[in-house]
């Protein structure tokens, strides 16, 4: 019998507890895993919204939320102009309510928008995007939740518009939102002349540093930002991935709490069995490692586990209608190893306090009680 | 059975002197002043009735508990200092307890190998040893058997065969016969006590019953918390 045979069989000796600490850990993994990956997976599709085939982002400087952002047109223009500028596409971001949706993201593009162009058309023609009148256009998922067709009139706030297309594109959140034509946005919201951001497109990403200067210091109420950059520095996504962050720490922590609990009544179970441990020649320091190594191995079937129903958890949601396109799990080596690595330091402080009280059985005390 | 080994010549392997201890910090005095010797190859019995202190002397010699006061040698090792006591545990000396002290669901075999887990040595060589043994005490063929499968004289076995693994020098039994009737005390005795010639262990066992006593080669007799040798 060797050392890591006694730990084991320790295990398995009381199924029903190991078990109990070992989907603490489980619960921990699953719920951080589908946490981040859905939070993250949600950063990941507003990243895309927001960078449409674009290099720089251009917003007002200093706003909390891009939908307080105003960039004046006076402004697109001009960057249109730079030489180093191959594409600058406005959007105008705003909320709609319809009779059953009380919030819907709305689009506010200009005909030359690239994700016109990348969208599948379910119905409609491309080529009449913001030519006819009080005319919107939905994403695929708006248009399903909403019941209407092509051509139908569908009251949103206090307007009446005309279906004018359906488009289904691969992201969840423009699927489910509402396209205007720019100027029929800036009207419908009351910012005529003003966008929210612009989506910039360099003719070469060397001249970067050299756009953000020129647009900085031609409009100092603007800032351009790459995109990457605006990702990690865009408050709204530092909160999202922070909260994810500490949801899942959260559950961890209830998770170390049980692997503490179920270690915790495993050394007080067994004083009289540590005992006879020390008796026969076991080290204080080998019964603190056979405990943590318990602890160890509990977390290895947890963390598995873990990952096998956060991964059935995030397929079903995914198959939830109402979240269908909303969901984009991001499952990258660094998430995987970053929570397994939670876990394991998590499982290791819960157990450290059973495994210090276990080295501290006097074995003669021990024996004396029973 | 009756006394009958002689071991005048044999040197010395415990050695304690003018111990005391006490619990609730001295205010249960249980050994007092308490000094004798035993040599090696000894079956030395500690007998006294049931709280006279018989069991904390001979924790005290395996260093599982430190005395108030006094010093004590077994084998060469000081039980009292942290730095010697593992040393003692591990190569010079094995215990029998009364209530055997088996570990519930491991299997015979896998008790008498714990030992082997604790110092580290081969499993192969582990595994030598407790065939010899496991066949000298009859319970070989019951290796595979979990303890709580076992009868009250096969356990008191395993914790024999268990204390023996290591080839102690010294093996110190509490009541080894305490929980078991009379025909399977006198068995266990008479085991303990012909493995201990083979394989020149000394004993010191701890019993209440005289009979006992009577039949081992030295008696110290503790009454009132001191040792009078009988």
């Amino acid at each position: 019998m060797s050392f890591l045979r006694l730990i084991f069989i320790n295990l398995t000796r009381h199924r029903i507890r190991a078990i109990i600490g070992s989907a603490g850990i489980a619960f921990g993994v699953a719920a951080m895993l589908t946490v981040l990956s859905i939070v993250l997976g949600a950063i990941n599709m507003f990243e895309r919204i927001l960078s449409n085939d674009s290099h720089y982002l251009v917003f007002e400087r200093n706003v909390s939320d891009l939908f307080f952002s105003s960039v004046p047109e006076e402004a697109v223009e001009e960057i249109r102009k730079l030489e180093m500028v191959e594409a600058a596409n406005p959007i105008l971001f705003g909320l709609v309510s319809t009779e059953d949706t009380p919030v819907i993201t709305c689009f506010g593009i200009t005909n030359d928008d690239p994700r016109l162009d990348d969208a599948e058309w379910i119905a409609g023609d491309r080529a009449l995007f913001g030519t006819e009148p009080q005319t919107i256009y939905l994403g695929s998922r708006a248009a399903e939740f909403a019941e209407v067709e092509l051509g139908e009139e569908v009251p949103v706030g206090n307007d009446v518009f005309i279906i004018g297309g359906i488009l289904k594109l691969e992201n969840g959140f423009e699927n489910g939102g509402v396209f205007m034509p720019l100027k029929l946005a800036q009207e419908f919201f009351s910012k005529e002349g003003y966008s929210s951001i612009v989506a910039v497109k360099l003719t070469d990403t060397e001249l970067g540093e050299a756009f953000k200067k020129r647009v900085e210091a031609d409009y100092p109420d603007l800032i351009a930002l790459e995109n990457e950059e605006f990702s990690q520095s865009y408050s709204q996504f530092k909160i999202l991935s922070a909260t994810a962050w500490s949801v899942g720490v959260c559950a961890f922590l209830l998770g170390g709490m049980g692997v503490a609990n179920t270690m915790l009544m495993s050394v007080f179970s067994r004083i009289r069995e540590i005992a006879v441990l020390r008796v026969c020649g076991f080290s204080k320091r080998q019964v603190g490692t056979m405990i943590l190594g318990e602890s160890f191995i509990l977390a290895i079937f947890g963390t598995l586990a873990g990952f096998v129903f956060g991964f059935i958890a995030l397929r079903l949601m995914s198959g939830i209608p109402q979240l269908n396109g909303y969901i984009q799990p991001v499952f990258d080596a660094a998430i995987l190893a970053g929570v397994a690595l939670v876990a394991f330091f998590t499982s290791a402080v819960g157990s450290f306090y059973p495994a210090w009280r276990a080295t501290r059985i006097q074995p003669a005390e021990a024996l004396r009680y029973e | 059975m009756s006394r009958e080994f002689e071991n005048r010549n044999a040197p010395t392997i415990i050695k304690v002197k003018n111990i005391h201890k006490g619990f609730d910090n001295g205010a249960i005095p249980v050994l007092k002043n308490v000094t004798l010797t035993i040599k090696e190859g000894d079956i030395a019995a500690l007998w006294g009735s049931s709280g006279s202190g018989k069991t904390t002397l001979l924790h005290l010699m395996g260093g599982l508990d430190t005395p108030d006061s006094g010093t004590i040698d077994v084998a060469g090792l000081d039980p009292t200092a942290e730095s010697d006591r593992l040393a003692l545990r591990r190569q010079k000396v094995g215990f029998v307890f009364q209530l055997h002290n088996l570990i519930p669901d491991l299997t015979l075999k896998e008790n008498c190998l714990v030992t082997g887990v604790a110092t580290g040595t081969p499993k192969s060589e582990c595994i030598e040893r407790f065939q010899v043994l496991a066949k000298e005490l009859g319970i070989d063929h019951r290796q595979d058997r979990r303890i709580q499968e076992l009868s009250g004289g096969e356990r008191q076995r395993v914790a024999l065969c268990r204390a023996l693994m290591h080839r102690p020098k010294i093996i110190l039994a509490d009541e080894p016969t305490g929980s078991l009737d009379e025909k399977n005390g006198e068995l266990v005795f008479e085991i303990l006590k012909q493995l201990a010639r083979r394989e020149n262990v000394t004993i010191v066992m701890a019993t209440h019953e005289r009979r006992f006593a009577d039949a081992c080669d030295r008696i110290f007799q503790i009454r009132n918390g001191q040792s009078f040798e009988i």
